[in-house]
């Protein structure tokens, strides 16, 4: 068993930066979970505290049941994979596949097993790691490599030789810290997939960081949310998608990111600027100052006069082949809608629309950066 | 090139970048041309006014002979209308000597400046000095005619003239090359305050060796205290043998006698005194504790020969009723027969001075009565006119020594110490006799020994053989003009094959504009002096003289240099020795000091500055510190081993064949910041994730730092390590203020035998061919450290 328990662990700098909040994180054997915000939300902090590069200031960090938090990092089993790969410059792909292998040896110096007579030993350790090394290099597409330097390798495959390396050691479990972002856009989708593929043979436990929602939600068994080093919402991508915990989640999830406009719900309508929408009958009791949060693919537009639409002014188009993207402004301010390719074929820039939307598929949400999400009657 | 980008419009950027390049280069040519155009134009500017040049120092005398000098030369004007008095000094003597040559070789001399003694034959024979024996006879004539100004020779110290004269083979006779200004007798200072404590009589003027010794003897069992400071300069050790009836030279210096039987004695004598009897004369060390100073401190009995000049700096001993003690002088004790020395200063004449009537009149001025019982305040030396010396201004009774007849009654008996032209002897005498005497590493005989082969190794050699061909400079002028023109017509050729395309074409001049005053001034201030050194390291050039005196003697001075000059090796043996010891070593230290400084911990930028201090500060006052720090009785370090009860070693002393040139490393050592800064910042480019990485991977700290710092510094290493082997084999400013290569050649490193020679033997051709030595010697290893390293060096962008 490899889980990994966060219990209301934290991170305080010298001159009391606080960069992780209290996080109570629980992680199954086995799982791919992927830790996803803005920079500066925590979340590489939160993934250097379990790799034991950075110190746990308050909390406690557990690895299959065992508290680590003042294990040094060779001790946890694990693995990391850096954002520049961290490859050893010095070494052949070969080497750097083996360094971790090799530091941890019980006969390591060639002179020591000569004088203590454990050659022989470290003649069968060698030949392990030399076959570590093959196996590693087969799985992952390797062995034209294994003499190069890392500078003589393209952005892909130092990519791969820093997994090659992750995985040589059969750790418990493995840490990515943002490992695509240094790849471009095409190359990141492929290996994202190659990712998926290899955790579902490893069958081993990943947390994976990243700024990348879309990257996020396509990877993970479970998302962790985090924003100002809190966690926002940890559930699974649909979950995080459909039933956004609140007003962060809602707006971070998701590309275009959600509609979200500040106003008032009174009998079963949503106000702003003078301008009303009906909601359905979820809200027919409530009455407060809160703000609506509505999916691009909810708008519908419609004509211009249309009987309890919000009218609007097209102010961009984005065809992107299946779908287009429109962009309004109305008395809500800015809005995106999301139309499919036919519909889009009308829309002009500068014409005015109606614009209705999908209530039963708004969310309310509490004033604030990160208001919760308001459950109807 | 698109047509639109030639067509570029004069803008108001482009406009400022051309009249900026314009201006800078006009700028840098101007002041070129400026100083080139100086030098033809001084020459005629003043017709109408008389300019001399005076050069003098200023050393034991400090700045109150810097201002009687210069009080002299205000007066001269004022007597002497229409003649402006130019004073030069340079400081100490040998800052005076360097800057002398250097002003010589430039066809620049001074026109009036002091002479040593013990320079006149060496001078006399470069034919740098102006025979005044023609105005002397003009004055014995206006004397006989009646007039009271004319000067009168009698009237001086008859020794002091002889001084100065020199009939191409020794000094004492023949030409006269200046007026004597000053001089000295030699003998001991004695601490009056230690006789009376010991119970013992004070010295007379008539006192004995043997008075000497038992006076040291006595002294020398007072708790704390050293019988006598001995000090065997060439010239004193000559003086001493002397006194026993013996010499070191003919008299007509052609036959070298150190080995004759009265010598030898008088030389063991001495040596046995030195290392053979406890305390009774100071030992063989650092040459802060010889000399003068380590009388001041109040344990040392006597300290001597020396003349007249510690007296400035002795009168500031406080009398023993102010917490000091008091103290006379005694001359020279005498053995077999009665014997001193007389150590003079001359002013002279250049050889190619423009106004020989103004110089002669303004050397007949400084020496005259006036200046000299001026100078005479001083103390710092005798006056040459017995009617001054034998004056108050001399014998002044209120100021210690209270013995100043002691200096005149050793007149009688003093000589010139004659040196041979070459001085070579000299320093060749003054480091084997330092050897036997001093450090004990030889023994009298075999110090002997050493001296004739390196003498005869000497004076055997004769560059170009016996009748050398004058230096074509013809030919090398032709070459030289080939050399400019091909430069030229490549620099034509890169113009006219420039890039075609209007912006890269104005791109390229604007280069070429900003470039060239660096170039002209790399063509001449370095390429041509370099390659004049090549040349001239194939003549027997002095140095001293204009470069048309030289003679073309071929690969002499390499072989000379090569297979025979003894001093040479040593000296490369003695660089070998620190660089071996300072290259490795400083360079750990300075690795692992710049991992200490990568710490972060408060305050660090604080330890960082102080450890990149030293590195920044100035050679000569640093070099000072260190001389007392490695004093070899009382200096920080022998102290410190004192206090564990480890016995130090005279480190520039007796010991210094094995612990002079390690001395020096260690002090190299202070000066790692220097290193230490280079590798720190190659140590944070060293990626943070990388030792994550290998501390992720298992890697202990150790590992971590042989795995990844030290190949990922590998560069960096090898450029430290380069610097730091051509640095170590550039060791002077630290050798000639603490050691000046002594005793013998243990601590002469390679550039200081290099300056040794160019600057004080006068042999710059030979000197040049060390440069050329060396640099083949530097360009070799670094050759072997860049081909060896090349299988451990890293370089992130470089190999592929």
């Amino acid at each position: 068993m490899s889980d990994v328990t966060l219990t209301n662990v934290g991170k305080v700098y010298e001159g009391g930066v606080r960069a992780v909040e209290a996080v109570n994180l629980s992680i199954a054997d086995g799982e791919f979970c992927v830790l996803v915000g803005p920079s500066g939300c925590g979340k590489s902090t939160t993934l250097r505290m379990i790799a034991g590069l950075e110190e746990i200031s308050e909390g406690t960090l557990e690895i299959s049941g065992v508290r680590v938090n003042d294990l040094p990092a060779k001790d946890r089993d694990i693995a990391f994979v850096f954002q520049n790969y961290a490859l050893y410059p010095h070494l052949t792909v070969a080497q750097n596949v083996a360094f971790g292998l090799e530091q941890r040896r019980t006969h390591g110096n060639a002179l020591t097993a000569l004088l203590t007579g454990a050659n022989a030993a470290r003649a069968k350790e060698s030949a392990a790691i030399a076959a570590r090394v093959t196996e590693v290099s087969k799985t992952l597409g390797l062995n034209e490599l294994l003499t190069r330097y890392p500078r003589e390798l393209s952005g892909g495959q130092r990519q791969r030789v820093a997994v090659g390396r992750a995985i040589a050691r059969e750790p418990k479990v493995f840490l990515f810290d943002e490992p695509l972002s240094n790849l471009d856009a095409r190359l990141r989708i492929e290996t994202r997939t190659e990712l998926r593929l290899l955790h579902r043979r490893l069958r081993a436990t990943i947390i994976y960081v990243t700024h990348d929602q879309e990257e996020a939600m396509t990877l993970a068994d479970r998302l962790v949310v985090m924003h100002r080093g809190v966690i926002q919402q940890h559930a699974s991508a649909q979950e995080c998608y459909e039933r956004p915990a609140n007003r962060f989640v809602a707006g971070f999830i998701g590309t275009p990111p959600m509609n979200i406009v500040d106003g008032r719900v009174e009998n079963g309508v949503f106000e702003c600027n003078g301008a009303r929408i009906s909601l359905d009958a979820r809200w027919t009791t409530t009455t407060k100052a809160c703000a609506i949060g509505i999916r691009p693919d909810r708008l519908r537009l419609g004509a211009a006069h249309l009987e309890g639409a919000l009218l609007a002014t097209i102010v961009a188009v984005e065809h992107l082949g299946d779908r287009t993207d429109i962009t309004l402004d109305s008395a809500w301010g800015r809005l995106t809608a999301r139309v499919d390719a036919d519909s889009a074929r009308e829309m002009r820039e500068g014409t005015a629309v109606g614009v209705t939307l999908d209530v039963q598929h708004a969310h309310l949400f509490e004033l604030g950066e990160c208001g919760a999400r308001l459950n109807g009657a | 090139m698109t047509s639109e980008s030639a067509k570029q419009p004069w803008t108001v950027s482009r406009a400022c970048r051309v009249a900026l390049i314009t201006v800078t280069s006009l700028l840098i040519h101007a002041a070129f041309a400026r100083v080139i155009y100086r030098t033809f134009t001084a020459a005629t500017s003043a017709r109408d006014e008389i300019e001399l040049t005076v050069m003098h120092w200023s050393g034991e005398g400090g700045q109150e002979e810097d201002r009687i000098v210069e009080d002299s030369l205000h007066a001269f004007e004022a007597a002497n209308p229409g003649v402006r008095v130019k004073r030069l000094n340079p400081g100490d003597a040998g800052s005076f000597y360097t800057k002398l040559q250097t002003m010589m070789a430039a066809g620049e001399a001074p026109d009036v400046f002091y002479v040593g003694y013990e320079r006149v034959a060496n001078f006399a024979s470069l034919e740098l000095l102006l025979p005044i024996d023609t105005f002397v006879a003009r004055e014995t004539e206006a004397r006989n005619r009646g007039d009271a100004n004319a000067l009168d020779l009698t009237a001086f110290y008859a020794q002091t003239v002889d001084a100065f004269r020199f009939n191409g083979t020794r000094v004492g006779e023949g030409v006269l090359y200046g007026i004597p200004k000053d001089f000295t007798t030699v003998g001991f200072y004695y601490n009056k305050d230690l006789f009376t404590q010991a119970g013992i009589a004070f010295p007379t003027n008539a006192w004995t060796w043997d008075d000497y010794i038992s006076s040291a003897r006595a002294l020398a069992k007072l708790p704390g205290v050293t019988g006598s400071e001995f000090v065997t300069w060439p010239v004193m050790v000559r003086t001493y043998l002397r006194s026993e009836a013996s010499e070191a030279i003919d008299d007509d210096l052609s036959v070298v006698r150190v080995a004759q039987p009265t010598s030898v004695a008088a030389l063991e004598r001495l040596r046995a005194w030195r290392h053979d009897e406890e305390n009774t004369l100071t030992s063989g060390k650092s040459k802060i504790a010889t000399g003068a100073s380590v009388f001041l401190g109040g344990k040392v009995g006597m300290a001597g020969p020396f003349g007249r000049w510690v007296v400035p700096s002795y009168r500031n001993i406080p009398t023993t009723a102010n917490g000091g003690f008091d103290w006379d002088f005694a001359p020279l004790p005498r053995g077999a027969s009665e014997a001193n020395c007389v150590l003079t200063v001359s002013w002279s004449i250049a050889k190619h001075t423009k106004y020989p009537e103004e110089s002669w009149k303004l050397v007949k001025w400084l020496t005259d009565a006036k200046s000299q019982a001026a100078s005479a305040r001083l103390g710092l030396a005798i006056p040459t006119l017995k009617t001054v010396a034998e004056s108050a201004a001399f014998l002044d009774a209120t100021l210690p020594p209270a013995n100043n007849q002691g200096y005149l009654d050793a007149i009688p008996e003093a000589v010139v110490i004659g040196w041979p032209s070459d001085p070579t002897f000299e320093q060749i005498l003054g480091s084997t006799m330092d050897q036997g005497l001093k450090t004990g590493d030889l023994t009298i005989q075999q110090a002997i020994t050493e001296f004739e082969r390196k003498w005869d190794a000497h004076v055997s050699f004769v560059p170009g053989g016996v009748a050398p061909m004058p230096v074509r400079w013809d030919i090398f002028s032709i070459i030289g003009f080939v050399l400019l023109g091909a430069l030229l017509i490549a620099c034509a050729l890169l113009v006219v094959r420039a890039p075609s395309g209007r912006a890269a074409r104005s791109e390229e001049r604007a280069g070429f504009a900003l470039a060239s005053p660096w170039v002209i001034g790399f063509l001449v201030f370095m390429a041509f002096p370099i390659l004049l050194s090549l040349v001239l390291s194939m003549t027997n050039w002095k140095g001293s003289g204009p470069l048309s005196g030289a003679d073309w003697v071929g690969s002499d001075n390499y072989t000379q240099l090569l297979l025979r000059d003894g001093r040479f090796h040593t000296a490369c043996k003695v660089t070998a020795y620190y660089a071996l010891l300072a290259v490795p070593i400083g360079q750990v230290l300075a690795l692992l000091a710049a991992v200490v400084m990568t710490q972060k911990i408060r305050g660090i930028a604080l330890f960082r500055a102080a450890w990149y201090l030293p590195s920044v500060l100035a050679g000569v006052g640093v070099s000072i510190l260190w001389r007392w720090i490695f004093d070899s009785e009382g200096g920080l370090i022998n102290r410190t081993l004192e206090l564990v009860g480890i016995a130090g070693p005279e480190w520039f002393g007796k010991d210094a064949a094995l612990f002079g040139p390690p001395a020096f490393a260690i002090m190299s050592f202070w000066l790692v910041g220097g290193s230490m800064m280079v590798y720190l910042a190659g140590l944070q480019q060293i990626p943070r994730e990388l030792y994550e990485a290998a501390e992720i991977d298992g890697a202990s700290s150790v590992r971590r730092f042989f795995r990844i710092t030290l190949p990922m510094l590998s560069p960096v290493i090898l450029f430290n390590a380069i610097m730091a082997v051509i640095g170590s084999f550039q060791v002077f400013t630290q050798a000639f203020v603490m050691t000046g290569g002594e005793p013998g050649d243990l601590t002469r490193f390679y550039v200081l035998y290099l300056f040794n020679k160019a600057f004080e033997l006068y042999d710059m051709g030979y000197a040049s061919a060390m440069a050329w030595i060396l640099l083949v010697i530097v360009l070799i290893f670094t050759a072997i450290i860049l081909r060896t390293s090349a299988r451990v060096v890293y370089y992130e962008s470089l190999r592929k």
